[in-house]
């Protein structure tokens, strides 16, 4: 594994996430509960979106991900899809190193 | 009472095989995602692998309203789609001609629209042509990061419900195989409930993050 820089803490301010490509990977950095995290930004559906919108409270109270191109849902809480069980999101592992975000990536 | 076609050609150029633009035509389930500015609900009457029957919710440009359609899909064959659209009591008849010219890993498409009309509606040409062009753009254009996308991930290993490999197991090197030919399978699966109650516009707000591509 190793250790990227994704972004700052500044890139983050704006909207609480952001996403960016770095290494053939695309990773979605958020802020949530106080606590920067990242997952993949590639719905394993079709491979659409998931940070094009902003964390939105679903139907059923969770903070989930929609992904732009077919609507599905992913919370928050464990990047596990509303809709379909057997799709999930990949967390990365954060670190942050004064004002930047690392990644650890494959 | 004599009737006339309006007409409307409209074509542009997309670096993406010929199979990947198929695949965004024939996804219906992005329609009320990707163009949820124009399409609020899209229904499947009927689909097998050259023909889709549908009915849907379009905002047209220039049209403060949603007209309720039902559309009829035909892939004749890999390179041409001819689609009937009908609404308001079948009172508007729009015919389109899709054609896909592809040549290498590039693709043209030419989309011609004729729309019926009372004879002595053809002062209406230009606006229809108008509204078909800024119609044709708009929805291009929120496509074509869809595309990009899905060209992207495709080239890194993409599976349809797996996703990416070496990015599900954190475990794995990757193996990236650029030159992977572009697959197509008509009817594509669906995740919604399409073919029951319809697909709806998730929502009315929402503050748009971006591809990040």
């Amino acid at each position: 594994m190793k250790k990227i820089k994704v972004g700052t803490i500044e890139d983050l301010k704006k909207n609480n996430q952001f996403s960016k490509w770095i290494d053939d990977h695309d990773v979605l950095v958020f802020f949530h509960n106080n606590k920067i995290r990242a997952f993949s930004n590639i719905c394993p559906h079709f491979g659409g979106p998931i940070g094009y919108h902003e964390i939105k409270k679903n139907k059923s109270g969770d903070n989930v991900f929609t992904c732009l191109w077919h609507n599905l849902e992913f919370k928050v809480e464990d990047g596990k899809c509303v809709q379909h069980k057997n799709l999930e999101l990949r967390e990365y592992d954060v670190l942050v190193e004064g004002d930047d975000i690392l990644v650890y990536l494959n | 009472m004599k009737k006339i076609y309006l007409t409307s050609v409209s074509e542009a150029f997309a670096e993406y095989p010929k199979n990947l633009l198929l695949w965004n035509y024939w996804d219906h389930e992005h329609v009320v995602g990707t163009h949820f500015l124009h399409y609020r609900k899209v229904k499947i009457l009927y689909e097998d692998e050259k023909v889709c029957y549908s009915e849907r919710e379009a905002k047209m440009p220039f049209i403060p309203f949603y007209l309720n359609e039902k559309s009829l899909a035909v892939l004749e064959n890999e390179n041409r789609m001819i689609s009937w659209h009908s609404a308001i009591f079948d009172l508007i008849r729009l015919k389109q001609i899709f054609q896909f010219e592809e040549v290498g890993q590039k693709c043209k498409v030419i989309r011609s629209d004729f729309l019926e009309v009372p004879n002595f509606l053809s002062f209406l040409q230009p606006m229809f042509n108008k509204i078909m062009k800024k119609w044709f753009i708009e929805v291009w254009n929120e496509d074509m990061p869809m595309r990009e996308r899905r060209f992207k991930v495709w080239k890194l290993g993409f599976k349809d419900f797996k996703g990416v490999d070496y990015i599900n197991d954190k475990n794995l090197n990757k193996n990236i195989n650029v030159s992977r030919p572009y697959a197509l399978k008509l009817p594509l699966p669906k995740i919604t409930k399409i073919k029951d109650e319809g697909s709806f516009r998730k929502f009315k707000k929402s503050k748009h993050l971006g591809y990040g591509l």
